[in-house]
């Protein structure tokens, strides 16, 4: 009992215990959160489509007397985009039904407002290049950003800009193996916390022209490891040299990971999601960090 | 072991104890109000849910970014970021017993608890059950003018609704103070709750477009907050023209009313509260003050080393 | 029957009535109606769903994000925002500088002094140093981060003066202090 207590005072407060019988690892969960809006399936497509028109049948009219003043230029140009509904008229068969109309709008049926367009369609031609040079233009339209990059085709792991709306995490090929970037806590940094040591070691391999925020300094989770350097699954083993790796949680804000090449543990990276990092790493691993992955 | 656990209403094993029930007898949970029982009102049966309901209303009709990012990101960083290691409940101040000195203590609902009037929580250690996750967000627009133009109290209303998108309930005074010339029952202004993709898309909103733009904003105050993780602030009239329903109309708002946001989350203290909502977007700026009692919720050392040796 | 002969005696509606039904709280009717003038009977309300337009906001940065807005428009360009504020921007020690062509104060300053600029460099200079400011522009406008800067020559020695400067404090608690006090 004293002993646990030993070993977990020295990641809480890191004072007492030597690493020399102990060997501690620091290593980091460096992700990249997503930049657009998750990806949706067919299925939730089709049922936001589905609720959103019910919700448009179920909407009341548009207050347009609130939006447009009587007699202004904005008032004529809406009315004059508006397909009014045929009135009801004494005499006139309505094959659907007679119309029942409030304030311009059909009530039997949802309503449809139409805005008046404000750009002129250019020539599909030049549309290309308008949008590249058409900053200045403040009235431009307004159209979405793709959502899949140039290094989304490439394919290209190294790249930051791969994958947006998912959460990609930095792999390392540390040694011959593909893991999360992992640091040993040497005896002369031993005070300086776990976060700290991670955090440090990253700008090593990754050199300083990066920007990362720290989770929290406490570790998400811990993998042992035997004198084979073999990963242990079961808990109670008591073998006294143990190596335990501490997962620190950090998010990228600005700037990228640059390979070091002065560095040579540390062959090659990769920004990966969930389903890539099952593919590369050992099965053994991933199955001690597999809850840690965001599916998004 | 098996009778215990099930609530028996006749056996023997009940029967031969001395004593009286312990649990209290169910009434109606339901409130029936007999009228609506008619055939006349067939809608009434329907729950509003029901689509067959008239109040049926389509709430899932977008997907929500906010939530979105509350869940992929946020939460396992929350559940992170709180937790600490042998964190131990902090109990709240509960009601007392009776000290039982008169007979008339027997069955008098308990004291109060001491030095307050109102119950404390208590605050558990934070687990994967208990992340804080923001529950609604109240807008509250109290116009001072009100009582001399009741119009006013209207326009404050229709203020909320295009800022929000929902209807607002009206706000009446509630106090007598002869000196200001109010009465309780005068329209004061409108209030409304936000809840789900309204509550996402509000702090959205505020957080992207109206705060970003607001002259000398440097965050919300850490002072602010009601100890149990409801944080609230106000916004002037002139921070409200910056909402895009209002900025694009301005014709139409010939003058605006300021309101104060509540921001509900199920945090159990203001910290855990503004580490979510700093996570939403919202920044933050002041001195921050934790009350002592929250600090001492680890395991202090020689309990531990007493635990160990038993 | 006290409140019925009140209500009768008011003229038109526009004054608030008080209406007393026994001994007890004042209640003060306001002159406007407080329901709907139609009759919705029971089991018939609606919930309030207003007519929204799904509206397309660009903010400064180039993202665009859909609002659900009652306000018929369609598309809305922000000019300041979360993206080019400071405060959210921390990490962008530079994020002021997006935003400061756009509020107009470099623009105002640079039109009233760009001939001390340009003092002592000839045509051609002047114009490529424009054309290499349009670029270094259209390329923050794209992807929202500024160019390397340039080293800074002779500056460096005016940021040195005034590196280690602190203002001094004038006996201003006294001030206040009376100020107080009234």
């Amino acid at each position: 009992m004293m002993q646990i207590r030993q070993l977990t005072r020295s990641f809480a407060t890191a004072t007492t215990t030597t690493t020399s019988n102990i060997p501690i690892k620091s290593s980091l969960i460096l992700s990249r959160t997503p930049i657009v809006t998750q990806d949706i399936s067919e299925f939730e497509k089709l049922f936001y489509n589905y609720q959103e028109e019910l919700e448009r049948r179920l909407m009341w009219t548009f207050p347009k007397w609130f939006y447009f003043k009587k007699g202004t230029v904005a008032e004529r140009e809406f009315s004059e985009a508006q397909n009014y509904p045929i009135p009801n008229a004494r005499g006139v068969w309505f094959p659907q039904g007679n119309p029942d109309l409030k304030h311009g709008r059909d009530r039997r049926f949802k309503q449809e407002v139409i805005l008046p367009k404000k750009h002129i369609e250019s020539d599909n031609n030049n549309k290309e290049e308008d949008s590249d040079n058409d900053f200045d233009n403040v009235g431009r339209p307004i159209r979405a950003n793709s959502r899949i990059t140039k290094f989304d085709k490439e394919n290209d792991q190294t790249s930051l800009e791969r994958k947006l709306p998912r959460t990609l995490y930095l792999l390392v090929n540390q040694n011959g193996n593909w893991k999360f970037p992992s640091f040993n806590v040497l005896s002369e940094n031993e005070n300086s916390g776990l976060h700290k040591i991670a955090e440090d070691g990253l700008r090593i391999i990754g050199g300083d022209k990066i920007n990362t925020w720290s989770v929290s300094n406490s570790p998400a989770a811990v993998i042992k490891y035997d004198s084979n350097n073999k990963i242990i699954h079961n808990t109670d083993n008591n073998d006294q040299l143990i190596t335990r790796e501490f997962l620190i949680k950090s998010h990228i804000i600005a700037g990228k990971f640059d390979l070091q090449k002065s560095n040579n543990s540390v062959s090659d990276f990769k920004w990966l999601v969930k389903e890539e990092i099952k593919d590369l790493v050992d099965i053994s691993y991933y199955s001690k960090i597999d809850h840690l992955l965001s599916d998004i | 072991m098996f009778q215990q656990s099930v609530r028996q209403f006749s056996s023997s094993a009940v029967a031969q104890k001395v004593g009286c029930a312990q649990v209290k007898p169910v009434h109606h949970k339901v409130r029936i109000i007999k009228k609506f029982l008619s055939p006349k009102y067939p809608e009434l049966k329907y729950e509003p849910h029901d689509i067959r309901s008239p109040k049926y209303k389509p709430y899932l009709t977008t997907p929500d970014r906010v939530q979105d990012h509350y869940f992929n990101t946020l939460q396992s960083d929350l559940l992170l970021i709180n937790y600490r290691h042998g964190q131990q409940p902090i109990y709240g101040n509960k009601r007392r017993q009776w000290d039982m000195t008169s007979p008339y203590h027997l069955n008098r609902p308990l004291r109060k608890p001491k030095g307050q009037i109102v119950p404390s929580p208590t605050i558990k250690p934070r687990t994967y059950e208990n992340v804080p996750r923001l529950e609604g967000v109240t807008l509250n627009c109290f116009v001072k003018d009100a009582k001399l133009y009741p119009a006013q109290a209207i326009s404050a209303a229709l203020q909320l609704q295009q800022i929000t998108g929902c209807k607002p309930k009206a706000i009446f005074a509630k106090t007598n103070v002869p000196n200001w010339k109010l009465r309780p029952g005068m329209k004061m202004g409108a209030k409304i709750t936000l809840h789900g993709r309204d509550a996402s898309q509000f702090i959205s909103t505020l957080t992207e477009i109206v705060l970003p733009r607001t002259r000398d904003f440097y965050g919300i105050s850490n002072r602010s907050g009601d100890r149990y993780g409801n944080i609230a602030f106000g916004l002037t009239a002139e921070e409200v023209k910056l909402f895009p329903e209002i900025e694009n109309n301005q014709d139409s708002w010939p003058q605006n009313f300021g309101f104060d946001i509540t921001l509900h989350t199920s945090a159990q203290t203001d910290a855990d509260a503004r580490i979510l909502l700093s996570g939403l977007g919202f920044p933050f700026t002041g001195s921050e003050r934790i009350p002592k009692t929250l600090l001492n919720d680890l395991v202090s050392e020689e309990e531990e080393i007493s635990t160990t040796q038993q | 029957m006290f409140t019925s002969v009140l209500s009768k005696n008011s003229i038109g509606g526009r004054i608030s009535v008080q209406t007393r039904g026994y001994a007890g709280r004042v209640q003060i009717q306001s002159a406007l109606p407080k329901r709907p003038l139609k009759k919705i009977r029971i089991g018939k309300a609606r919930p309030a769903i207003y007519y929204k337009f799904n509206t397309q906001v660009e903010l400064s940065d180039g993202s665009v994000i859909t609002r659900r807005s009652q306000y018929p428009k369609d598309e809305l360009r922000m000019i300041t925002d979360q993206r080019n504020n400071p405060l959210w921007n921390a990490s962008k020690p530079d994020a002021s500088l997006l935003d400061a062509e756009s509020k107009g104060k470099l623009n105002k300053f640079k039109s009233k002094f760009a001939a001390f600029e340009q003092s002592g460099k000839s045509e051609t200079e002047v114009k490529e140093q424009e054309a290499k400011a349009e670029a270094e522009r259209l390329h923050r406008l794209k992807t929202g981060i500024t160019a390397k800067k340039v080293e800074k020559e002779e500056d460096d020695f005016l940021d040195m003066l005034s590196s280690n400067y602190e203002e001094e404090k004038l006996g201003g608690n006294l001030a206040q202090k009376e100020k107080k006090k009234k």
